[in-house]
């Protein structure tokens, strides 16, 4: 029972890790979410639920399962991630009265359990619609589909445990997290094709039966090596001289999940330059409204945290106007070359894109949560329908 | 003047509770002033006001004799306050967050370094100069926040819980530098919950009751009272037995 417990809110934990601190942040994450689940389920289902019982073979799975690898791989680095940037959980079960198994099974366990959840919702339609079509293939999706994030979660601390080797903890997890997006995002993107794959039954034999004689075995190692990791002080960073005078905000935005952020953006900024699609003047136009604002938003977060600093400052306001210029300014000009190069031609659209660009800025000068928050919202919708001046 | 200055000063964050009512406090230059209450009694508030992060609902506030809600900004270049939770940067080290502390408050840029390396040097942090001030420990960053504090050569220190976290050696080292800082005509207030530091650091200690100061002496004199514990159990006692006849 103080198992279950403890696994309630560790599962707690690790979503509340994940998804943003405010309300509104998480509404709309939550909206996108169930939107683009909502969206990705019709795209693929309705061709599906045509094709009737004929088409309804194990081939399928091959493709489901990949897709589903894909995006629980990405959930659970994220949920991983989140754990070796912030091993203060783990480190209070340790100190708990819980056996040694448990310290180590918990925190992943709710990792698992958090990746679980955004898949249970995308996935849901196909098992329904399967399920009136062929119950035994639908039982075998549920089966594949939960090896999959097994396998998936492995991955994800296997790859959590290469990069935070590699690049030590903090920003092993911010690669890490960065990793997570694309992943989740290519899934996502790819999720129709990966359906139509047909590769026969052996492949998902094998997949299974790996799953049953190899997995438990691998995944002993990888808690352990992972929790050795937990356990490991985060050895100290260092930085250079600073420029005496001048404010530091490129090392500062060096050290933020901003690049890691534009890394992880890196396959919505392909779809929209690559692939022809309806609105795609109006994605193009929020994913350069979103850049702008990507690393104004990470150098700000700790002034908006603790904006006693900057009010204390006599000259809080004239650096916050010297960070909106030199960070916001440069950004803004880059966003508006690439938005001429993507519309030449289309002046109008290239032109509200520019409004919008030199606006973005302008709304973290607003120090209400809620009014800042708004006004990027409505920038993005608006953004969206410049999509109209094409 | 280089003191602190609060005349009937009434502030609510609720207006039907207010926190502070009617408080009155000086502090000269060259006086260190210890600042006492419980959890909740206006402490921080009063420091909030001080610094001109708050406007009092009524009443005068000076600093350095600057009225702090007409010139906020003087009154700020000035003094210097630091909070019980340092306002650094943490993924920035100790000189970068100099660096920037100095840019904010106006420090001439020939005197950034200079300042920055006299201040490390005093509180031992010159050899971990370069490290992110996110691996430091409690005590490291509140050395640290002090220097910060101290760039812009301030009148007025006002300090919220400086000693927190901090060991023996930093304690000792914190005091000697309030005596210099006061010595040099500057003035002090702190708060702590550690009856025994405020009897050694301050010169004059002030006890908050219900947003008012319920004690205020000299520190020979808070010593002649009975120490710091015995007046402020005194002050408390006398408010609860006050409670309980108004509710009976």
């Amino acid at each position: 029972m103080m198992l279950a417990g403890a696994l309630a809110w560790e599962t707690r934990s690790t979503l509340r890790a994940l998804v943003p601190p405010t309300w509104l942040r998480r509404s709309l994450l939550g909206l996108l979410f169930v939107m683009s689940a909502a969206g990705c389920a019709a795209m693929a289902l309705i061709p599906f639920g045509r094709a009737g019982a004929a088409e309804m073979s194990v081939g399928l799975f091959s493709g489901l399962l990949v897709a589903n690898l894909l995006l629980a791989a990405g959930v659970a680095v994220g949920g991983a991630a989140a754990l070796v940037r912030q091993p203060e959980r783990f480190r209070l079960l340790e100190v708990a009265p819980v056996s040694p198994a448990a310290v180590t099974a918990l925190p992943l366990a709710s990792v698992l359990l958090v990746s679980l959840l955004p898949l249970a919702l995308l996935f849901a339609p196909f098992v329904v619609a399967a399920l009136r079509l062929d119950p035994l293939t639908a039982g075998g999706m549920v089966l594949a589909g939960a090896a999959a994030v097994a396998w998936a979660a492995l991955l994800a601390l296997r790859i959590t445990l290469g990069l935070a080797r590699r690049f030590g903890r903090e920003q092993g997890a911010r690669f890490a997290t960065a990793f997570s997006v694309v992943a989740a995002f290519g899934a996502l993107l790819g999720l129709r094709s990966l359906l139509r794959l047909s590769t026969g039954p052996a492949p998902v034999l094998v997949f299974l039966l790996l799953t049953l004689f190899l997995l438990p075995r691998l995944w002993r190692g990888a808690a352990g090596a992972f929790v050795a990791l937990l356990r490991q002080a985060e050895p100290p960073r260092f930085g250079g001289e600073p420029a005496w005078g001048s404010p530091s905000w490129g090392r500062l935005l060096a050290r933020t999940q901003a690049p890691w952020a534009a890394f992880g953006a890196l396959p919505a900024l392909l779809c929209v330059a690559l692939v022809e699609m309806p609105w795609r003047g109006g994605a193009a136009a929020v994913l350069l409204v979103s850049l702008v604002m990507t690393p104004l938003r990470h150098l700000l977060a700790p002034e908006f945290e603790r904006p006693e600093r900057w009010r204390l400052a006599p000259r809080g306001a004239a650096l916050r106007w010297s960070l909106l210029l030199n960070v916001g300014g440069p950004s803004a000009l880059a966003a508006l070359a690439a938005a001429a190069a993507a519309g030449w031609g289309e002046w109008a659209w290239v032109g509200g894109v520019a409004v919008l660009l030199a606006l973005t800025p302008l709304t973290f000068t607003l120090t209400k949560g809620v009014a800042r928050h708004t006004a990027q919202g409505a920038l993005m919708l608006v953004a969206m329908f410049t999509e109209f001046l094409r | 003047m280089s003191g602190v200055r609060l005349h009937n000063v009434w502030f609510a964050y609720e207006p039907s509770r207010p926190v502070l009512a009617g408080l009155d406090l000086y502090a000269r230059g060259g006086e260190i002033l210890g600042f006492l209450g419980a959890n909740g009694a206006g402490k921080t508030t009063t420091f909030r006001l001080l610094s001109g992060l708050l406007r009092p609902d009524s009443g005068e506030v000076e600093v350095a004799g600057v009225s702090v809600p007409a010139d906020p900004r003087e009154a700020r270049l000035r003094s210097a306050y630091v909070p019980d939770e340092p306002l650094l940067y943490p993924t920035l080290s100790a000189l970068e967050n100099l660096n920037m502390f100095a840019l904010l408050w106006g420090v001439p840029r020939s005197a950034m370094r200079e300042r920055s390396e006299t201040l490390l040097r005093q509180v031992d942090l010159w050899a971990v100069r370069h490290q992110w001030v996110r691996t430091y420990s409690r005590g490291m960053r509140q050395k640290l926040a002090l220097c910060a504090a101290l760039l812009h050569e301030p009148r007025v220190l006002l300090m919220d819980e400086p000693f927190n976290g901090l060991d023996i050696g930093a304690v000792l080292w914190a005091r000697n530098l309030l005596h210099q800082f006061a010595d040099a005509g500057g003035c002090v207030v702190f708060t702590s919950h550690t009856p025994e530091l405020v009897e050694s650091i301050a010169d004059q200690v002030a006890i908050l009751h219900q947003g008012r100061v319920a004690y205020s002496n000299s520190r020979v004199g808070t010593l002649a009272d009975g120490g710091v514990l015995s007046v402020y159990q005194q002050v408390c006692e006398g408010a609860i037995q006050e409670v309980d006849e108004v509710v009976a």
